[in-house]
């Protein structure tokens, strides 16, 4: 009976799987989230031309957040990226860049991802320059110690503003 | 961890889409990758890339967007990954608003906005178009 059940919950699996796998889709392909840029990453940013940029952030978070330096911390991984999210803004404001959206993903309309993301941002930098003079600012490393603690994982899409480009 | 684009949502998503909140603001991140050349749905001759022909889309859905009291907060070419990895990287993103999910209906339902769309599946090989409620983060 058990045996019976099993197969049964499997082959309605499949048949979701097959209904949903419309002739609208394309090939699905694969994707990471990460917590940091990979080397190659980063040579090609530092490599870019110096116009404003937009990073669109896909962010999931930890269930509970995990300091590198092994701190005890009650907190759930949302609210350690909450307190970088505060403290980062004025670290922005520094380097003339700004947050100018944010919040919770809600769900998919179009298209389909094995793990939905939980929040989003999209932060405005004036340069490249800006940018890499954020992440060096030794006062935002010890704000990302919150992010790392709280951040399962993300994309972090570089986009050009260059005419509205679609 | 895979991902999917689409250029139509399925049932469930529609129907899901229709429930909970219909009436607060919500903003709609399009992640979106073109074909190579359009492809129009009646056959029609073209020359024209697949971004070329959802330029037109675009141009025409900023209107569209208008008069149901929505807007387009940004949109623009992708360079490439800073953080992650994708198999199939999308080409551009954009950002619409709206005043609520009734206002985006509205908009899909009018006639002059589904005229609009013919562009939109010429030029898009797939999407995601994820719903988000703007907040504090």
């Amino acid at each position: 009976m058990k045996k019976y059940l099993i197969g049964l919950v499997i082959i309605s699996g499949l048949m979701f799987f097959l209904i949903s796998n419309d002739s609208d889709s394309n090939e699905s392909n694969s994707y990471k989230n990460a917590l940091r840029p990979n080397p190659i990453q980063l040579a090609e940013f530092a490599l870019g031309d110096d116009d404003p940029i937009l990073m669109v952030n896909l962010l999931k978070f930890k269930d509970k957040a995990e300091y590198e330096d092994g701190r005890a911390t009650n907190l759930t991984g949302r609210e350690a990226y909450e307190i970088y999210v505060t403290e980062t803004r004025e670290h922005l404001a520094d380097v003339g860049a700004e947050l100018i959206l944010g919040g919770e993903v809600n769900g998919l309309l179009l298209g389909e991802v094995e793990e939905l993301w939980d929040a989003f941002g999209v932060a405005r930098y004036p340069s490249r320059k800006a940018m890499i003079a954020m992440a060096r600012n030794p006062a935002y490393i010890e704000s990302e110690k919150h992010r790392a603690a709280g951040l399962a994982g993300q994309l972090n899409i570089e986009v050009s503003e260059q005419g509205f480009g679609f | 961890m895979k991902v999917k684009n689409h250029s139509r949502p399925h049932k469930t998503q529609m129907d899901g889409f229709f429930e909970g909140d219909t009436e607060t603001p919500i903003a709609m991140l399009n992640l979106l990758k073109f074909k190579e050349k359009a492809e129009y749905e009646d056959g029609r001759e073209t020359d024209l890339t697949g971004k070329e022909a959802y330029s037109i889309y675009g141009q025409e859905v900023v209107k569209h967007l208008a008069k149901v009291g929505g807007k387009l907060v940004f949109g623009g070419r992708i360079s490439r990954l800073m953080i992650g990895e994708v198999e199939d990287l999308w080409d551009s993103v954009a950002i619409a608003q709206y005043p609520s999910r009734k206002a985006m209906l509205e908009m899909l339902m009018d006639p002059d906005y589904q005229k609009s769309e013919e562009h939109r599946e010429a030029g898009l090989e797939g999407q995601l178009n994820i719903e988000i409620k703007e907040g504090e983060l």
